[in-house]
This record gives structure tokens, C-alpha cells and sequence, in this order.
């Protein structure tokens, strides 16, 4: 088994040529026996189909149904984290399995403020590890920067600072083309224990109209619901 | 200059000397490229299952016009997920090998080097963001502009630029002169406002550095009011495999002593904690491995430096960045910045074992009207220039002698 693997990937680094010069390297090899590119990879992205399975086999357990409740969570999946010490292994060839991943998900229910972390090995489809995490330990995502923008634009006085514009802001992911009008959202946390976005999830919205950004910024508490607005004046007022 | 990043046609017919060897049944140990018997390595490499573990990986050949005396075969990926805490978005490198001369094995130097975070407090103490961790921020695009194949550029995907050339003078002695040359990998996170340069440098004498780049937009409302990036990198180095070491090496010298003497320490550091940088002291971090020697059997390591720009690492509110340097065991599942102080809790041994380091640097952002000014509606207009600070980490007693000088006596 050893040979045949040896064989067929020895085969691709030489058809592969000048692999790495001059371009984007060549893609993925075919699969080769029971050890294919995918099976050995190091740490890539989820397929569509790992990722269902990934979500169905998390949700079906009795201790994240608890905390996901009956309405959809968020559920915040990492890619394939390669088993360190079985990828030393398979690349130096003292094994010939492909080494296990990991995969790290946290299910959060944005109603209740309850969040879990698990930690499932991919090929198994078994959980490792599983417990609760705060809401503050729970990535923001563009699901939380969407919500975030439909209260801000649902608040008449980010409605009256940006003017008759703010329904042509688009909100962009990150890395997303240019656009003319974009809304972007930046994750925020307060070192002020009395600051409710010490422990709560919230959001600044800025605004960028061509290649400037308008001089205010939109702060939302999305654990309590609130919208801020802060302009130049307010915040020169602040520090007066 | 030629761009000499592809195997060679010595490698490839070593490969098919290993692959007929394969199939005679043989070991094929001694006869495949890069692996040459090595007493002292941990881990041997196997190139075709290195291929089918990391599909990216390249190497890079120095000099690159002329015959090869050093090689770097690195791996790299780009991670763009929505658990940032668990698995941080960005440019991943890793595995990466350094081959010091052309008949010296590939040593493993790093298993994941990537940037756990980018904290950025305001002096008011509000807005303090993570601008890595707790937002999914994913690599910008790439184009020709901004990987011109006039400074050796080479777009590897949409997000990450390739760039070979020339970093100035490798050494002028008596005897003549050389420059030197490197590879760089980068790619920049789209932070909204702002975009955080992911630099890492693969030099010709073994030399690493990792680095961040910002630059973009000043936040509206807050224009003129300064803050800091601190840019915060989780190291798995692997010095020729995972049984590591790691020491505290500083400069000790007291100015009021007229002798004018000095000497070195090196410290031990036997237990998971952090460390605070002092300039003056010019602290470093060595990491060791008991098997790993040179030709002279003299110990080889690598040395954790901070590259500082504006002479200052700034400490916040935030418990994690009250140091410069971490060292704690690997962990699969520990890539937060964020929660050092957790994972140093408890004091776990960090000796002869797999270790991270992590390593804190910061830019202090006095804004300027350089940055930009308002125009007549109150609308920024302008963008604040790169500003860097990073890190070396730079080979000690790994080579046998100096790298592309005269041959090794």
C-alpha cells in the first residue's frame, strides 16, 4: 500500500513540473487509493456535504439541543484542523493513515445568550469535547452585522444623520468587491465593566459613500437591543 | 532575476530514483531527495506525502540565478472561516524546511505560524476592537497592481502575493560584496477601515520574519484620536521536530560600572508563562533542540527577536498583552490571543515538549494630516500609510558556517 501511494504521488510531483514557479500552483491531485489529497490534506475548508454532516451531527446532540432551543442558532464551524502528531506520522511516512481532523463548532442562541463549544473529530463523526462558553467567547458574524444594520437603519436618528443615502448602504462582507455605498461592521468590546459591551455582543457600523466615510459611526448593543449614534460633534463634545 | 522556485531536474529524476525504488519494495530512505540520513533529525520528511498533505507547498531555492547553496520548502494555506477564536482567519504558513546547504537535509523550523489577533485600543479607552478574533475578517483580493512582476510579484491565489528579490546587502568585507534575497508572502486582512498587512520573509541565510502591516482608513468619529494596533502571532515552531526548549536570553550591563563589562544569561524556562520584553536587555527567546547540532556539534537554535518600530510594546487593561513573549505547550485547540493568561494558568512544562511561542507587537498611531483631512461635507478623505512591526526569528549555530560566503572550511 505503502509503494502504490509512494508511486502514484511521486507520479503527480513530476507531472507537476516547475510546481510552484511562475503562477498559482496546480490544483489538487486525483485521488490515489484510500489515501487521497483530500483524506491527507492539512487543514482546508469543509466540503457543502462535511458541513451538513458537521451541523447535523453537533444539533442532534441532547446537551446542544439544550442550549440551541427551538429556534434556529447560529452555528460557527472552523475548517479541518489536521491531528498533529498523526500528520508528523503520515508525511514522514511512518504510517500510511490519513491523519484524523478536528473540527471546532460553536453553537450559539442569540435569544437566550447561550452558547456551546464542541469539539468533533471529522471522519468519526463523534464528539470529543463539548462545554459552555460565554456569549463574549462567540465570533460575531455577518448574520449578527445584518441584524445589527436593520436596527440601525430602523433608528430615526441614524436615519436623520446619514440622510436619504442610507437606504442605498449595502452592507459588504469582508473581502467583498467595492461598492458605492457600504455599510461595514467592526466587532467591539469595552474594558469598562459598567460598559454594557463589556460582556455584550456589539457591533460599530461605519459608513463608506465612494472612497470616504461619512463622519459618524453606529454603535448596537445586540444583546440589549440599543443603538448609539456617534458623530464628530458628539464625540468632541465627549472629550470637552 | 530568474525566478528559480520550481524542483530541479536533479530533484525530479531523485524522485524517480525514489519511485522505482518504491517499487523494487526498498526503503527508499537514502535515495529520495531532501532526506538525507541525519543522526541528529527527529522527524524525516517524505516529500510525496508531503505533496498530498499540503498541495501549496513550493520551494524556494537561494541564490536564485546560479547554483543552489539554501532552500526553504513552505507550506501556506489561507483560512476564511466563521470561528475566528477557534481558527483565525488570515495567511497560515506551515509546515515550512530549511535546508542550509545543498547535500544538509530539510530541518523542520515552523508547524503554523499565523497571527492570532489584531487588538486596538483608543486612548479615550472606547472603541477597543479585535479586529481578528471576534469579527470573521477574511484576506482582501489581490491584483497585478498590488504583486507587480517588477519586484519579483507572483499572485499564488486570489488572495496572497508571491514576491522574489533582491533585500539589499547580505554582507561587504574586504574580500568583496553580496546582496542578498528573499521570498515574501503576504496578503491583507479587509478589517473594514482598515487593512492588516500578513508579512512573512523567507530569507537566504535562514532567516524568518513575520510582520504586520496598517494601513487604511482612520475610524470616523475618532480620526484624531490615537490608539494602537497590536498585532499578536502564535508561533508552532518545531526546531527539527516537537521536542523543544526554550530559554530567555538578555544582555546584562550596568552603565554606572566603569570596567564597561557585560555578559549574557540564558534562563531557562521550564514552565509555561509570559515574559515582558526590555529593550535593554535586548530580551530574546532561544528555542532548542537537545538532538539538534551543527557540523561544530555546537547546540543549533533559533532566536525569537522583536523587530520594534518607534522603540515601544505597549501594555493595556487587557491581560494578554501585559507581555511580549508567551511560551505554552501545544495545544490543538489554542489559538485565542485573548485567553494566554488561561492557557499559561497552572504552569504546564514547556520543556522537552512540543511548544508555542506567541509574540506581541504593537504600532502606536499618533494620527496626522498626512492620514487625511475632511472635506467641505465632513467626509474623510485620505489614508493613512503602512505602518510595520514584527518579528525574527534568525538561525544560531544551524549553518556551519557563513551562509553564501566561501565554501565551509
Amino acid at each position: 500500500m505503502r509503494n502504490i501511494i509512494s508511486f502514484v504521488a511521486t507520479a503527480f510531483v513530476l507531472a507537476a513540473g516547475c510546481w510552484g514557479q511562475g503562477g498559482v500552483p496546480e490544483k489538487s491531485a486525483p485521488a490515489v487509493g484510500t489515501t487521497s489529497q483530500a483524506a491527507a490534506r492539512q487543514s482546508v475548508p469543509l466540503t457543502p456535504d462535511e458541513r451538513v454532516t458537521v451541523e447535523r451531527v453537533v444539533l442532534a446532540d441532547p446537551r446542544v439541543k439544550k442550549v440551541a432551543g427551538a429556534e434556529k442558532p447560529r452555528v460557527l464551524v472552523s475548517e479541518a484542523h489536521v491531528d498533529k502528531a498523526e500528520a508528523e506520522a503520515f508525511i514522514s511516512g511512518r504510517s500510511d493513515k490519513a491523519p484524523a481532523h478536528t473540527v471546532n463548532v460553536v453553537v450559539f442562541n442569540p435569544r437566550t445568550n447561550q452558547a456551546v463549544q464542541t469539539i468533533m473529530h471529522l471522519e468519526e463523526h463523534r464528539i470529543l469535547e463539548l462545554k459552555e462558553i460565554s456569549a463574549s467567547d462567540v465570533p460575531l458574524t455577518l448574520e449578527d452585522a445584518q441584524e445589527a444594520f436593520a436596527l440601525a437603519k430602523a433608528d430615526p436618528g441614524v436615519r436623520r444623520a446619514v440622510g436619504s443615502t442610507l437606504d442605498q448602504f449595502i452592507l459588504v462582507e469582508s473581502g467583498s468587491a467595492h461598492v458605492p455605498y457600504a455599510a461595514q461592521a467592526l466587532p467591539l468590546r469595552s474594558s469598562d465593566p459598567k460598559d454594557p459591551c463589556h460582556t455584550g455582543r456589539c457591533l460599530d457600523l461605519i459608513f463608506r459613500a465612494g472612497t470616504g466615510y461619512l463622519p459618524l459611526r453606529v454603535t448596537v448593543d445586540l444583546t440589549g437591543r440599543s443603538v448609539k449614534l456617534l458623530t464628530r460633534d458628539s464625540r468632541e463634545e465627549g472629550r470637552h | 532575476m530568474k525566478n528559480n522556485s520550481c524542483w530541479s531536474r536533479s530533484t525530479q529524476l531523485l524522485l524517480l530514483a525514489g519511485l522505482l525504488s518504491s517499487l523494487a519494495g526498498a526503503q527508499a530512505t537514502a535515495t529520495r531527495p531532501d532526506i538525507r540520513p541525519n543522526p541528529n533529525a527527529q522527524v524525516v520528511l517524505n516529500p510525496s506525502r508531503f505533496i498530498l498533505f499540503c498541495p501549496n507547498a513550493f520551494t524556494q531555492n537561494f541564490p536564485t540565478a546560479g547554483p543552489t547553496q539554501t532552500s526553504w520548502l513552505i507550506c501556506w494555506h489561507e483560512v476564511a472561516g466563521s470561528n475566528s477564536i477557534a481558527d483565525p482567519n488570515g495567511l497560515v504558513i506551515g509546515p515550512v524546511y530549511f535546508r542550509k546547504s545543498p547535500s544538509a537535509p530539510l530541518v523542520r523550523v515552523l508547524w503554523d505560524l499565523r497571527v492570532s489577533d489584531y487588538f486596538v485600543p483608543y486612548h479615550p479607552g472606547i472603541p477597543r476592537y479585535y479586529d481578528l478574533s471576534v469579527y470573521n475578517f477574511k484576506l482582501a483580493p489581490v491584483a497585478a497592481a498590488d504583486c507587480p512582476v517588477s519586484v519579483g510579484g507572483t499572485p499564488i491565489s486570489p488572495h496572497v502575493c508571491k514576491e522574489v528579490h533582491d533585500r539589499g546587502l547580505m554582507w561587504k568585507d574586504s574580500g568583496g560584496v553580496r546582496r542578498g534575497e528573499e521570498l515574501v508572502l503576504w496578503g491583507a486582512i479587509d478589517a473594514a477601515n482598515y487593512r492588516y498587512i500578513q508579512e512573512y520573509t523567507f530569507r537566504d541565510d535562514g532567516v524568518i520574519i513575520g510582520r504586520m502591516g496598517a494601513t487604511g482608513q482612520n475610524l470616523p468619529t475618532e480620526e484624531h484620536v490615537t490608539h494602537v494596533h497590536n498585532a499578536l502571532w502564535r508561533i508552532d515552531i518545531d526546531l527539527d521536530g516537537v521536542t523543544n526548549n526554550v530559554a530567555h536570553l538578555q544582555h546584562i550591563e550596568n552603565p554606572a560600572d566603569p570596567a564597561g563589562t557585560a555578559n549574557d544569561t540564558s534562563t531557562p524556562i521550564p514552565t509555561a508563562q509570559g515574559l515582558v520584553w526590555a529593550a535593554r536587555a535586548h530580551d530574546m527567546l532561544e528555542i532548542t533542540n537537545p538532538a539538534f547540532k551543527n557540523a561544530h556539534n555546537d547546540a543549533s537554535s533559533y532566536h525569537l527577536l522583536p523587530l520594534v518600530t518607534g522603540g515601544g510594546l505597549t501594555q493595556h487593561y487587557e491581560d494578554f498583552t501585559h507581555n511580549e513573549f508567551w511560551v505554552t505547550p501545544y495545544n490543538s485547540s489554542q489559538f485565542a490571543a485573548k485567553n494566554l493568561v488561561s492557557y499559561v494558568a497552572g504552569g504546564p512544562s514547556v520543556a522537552n515538549t512540543d511548544i508555542v511561542v506567541w509574540y506581541k507587537g504593537s504600532l502606536h498611531h499618533h494620527p496626522r494630516d498626512e492620514d487625511g483631512v475632511y472635506d467641505s461635507h465632513g467626509t474623510w478623505i485620505g489614508t493613512a500609510d503602512v505602518m510595520w512591526t514584527g518579528f525574527m526569528l534568525m538561525p544560531n549555530n544551524v549553518l556551519d558556517c557563513s551562509p553564501l560566503y566561501v565554501p565551509c572550511p
